[in-house]
């Protein structure tokens, strides 16, 4: 798990981790070997969930890779070295997405609530979460991706960074290189868009 | 108190539209929304069905997003082309 302070502390971690990150700085090959094999099956999922692509998600996770051992000098121990190529490989499949970024801009407003004269033009329907009573099921995980790729870009990589990889607003607005404010306004707008594609999904599912 | 504690107005109607509210919902869970602002959205909150339901909605719609990233299981096999790429590169300076 990416947030397990529940496991053991970061402290402990990031201490643990040590004696590799000397033999990374020494350039030694097997600790290489070991920092690759250890992380590359996270940062593909984190790199899927970005692109939406299997193709340009090992691409983002050899980029993110190349990029980290360059960099592995100005790495400054303060996160656990997962932290830290979690942030490189989210940039560096961002970069991917935008490279591409082909589909015409659809516009959200269809999605946000309709409102007559300031209250809901419509009776808000609830939504049935469709859950295994834990870490969410399959079906729902597809459901979200779905709905997610639904979205317009610029709300969609919102969504993905603070809400699905846990960013906070400040870290995903340098990602993004745009304000805090924006990334919050973006992020409001698209999960009330999110909702109706959710809404729209579960209501296939029931019937 | 210029505005009576149920949520209406002095004329009976709601004292602030469902709009208005809905513009707030972010900063509310995040507790960032000022004090004033969080009495009247609480007010309406007790009036207004329709949006206790898209609040509601609202914070579901954020915890499924949240979970599809939480969820420990689905770290794929990697292929082991990949990892030899990787490891290529780096040999060749990049
Ligand atoms: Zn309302």
């Amino acid at each position: 798990m990416m947030t397990n302070t529940q496991t053991s502390s970061s402290t402990e971690r990031i201490a643990a981790e040590a004696p590799l990150i000397e033999r990374l700085r020494a350039g030694d090959d097997g600790a290489f070997a070991e920092l690759v094999s250890t992380h590359t099956g996270r940062m593909l999922v984190v790199a899927r969930r970005v692109t939406g692509s299997e193709a340009d998600a090992e691409d983002a996770v050899q980029e993110a890779f190349i990029s980290a051992f360059k960099n592995i000098e100005q790495f400054d121990g303060r996160s656990t070295l997962g932290t830290w190529l979690h942030r490189i490989v989210v940039n560096a499949a961002l970069m991917k997405r935008r490279r591409k970024r082909s589909r015409p801009e659809t516009s959200i407003e269809q999605l946000l609530p309709q409102f007559d004269d300031g209250f809901h033009r419509e009776k808000p329907q609830s939504i049935e979460v469709v859950t295994n009573g834990g870490g969410g099921s399959i079906v729902e995980r597809e459901a979200v991706m779905a709905a997610l790729d639904e979205l317009p870009d610029e709300f969609r990589e919102v969504i993905v960074l603070r809400d699905v990889e846990g960013l906070d607003s400040k870290s995903a607005a340098e990602s993004l290189g745009i304000s805090d404010s924006l990334v919050r306004q973006r992020l409001h707008r698209g999960r009330q868009a999110l909702m109706k594609l959710l809404e729209r999904r579960m209501k296939g599912i029931e019937s | 108190m210029m505005t009576t504690p149920t949520g209406f107005d002095a004329q009976g109607k709601p004292e602030i539209s469902c709009q208005a509210c809905v513009d707030f919902i972010l900063d509310y869970l995040e507790g960032v929304l000022p004090a004033r602002e969080k009495a009247t959205f609480e007010r309406h909150m007790n009036i207004c069905p329709n949006c206790v339901t898209f609040v509601e909605n609202y914070k579901k719609t954020a915890a499924m997003a949240q979970t599809v990233g939480a969820s420990p299981e689905d770290a794929p096999p990697v292929p082991a082309k990949l990892v030899e790429a990787i490891l290529k590169a780096r040999k060749h300076g990049h």
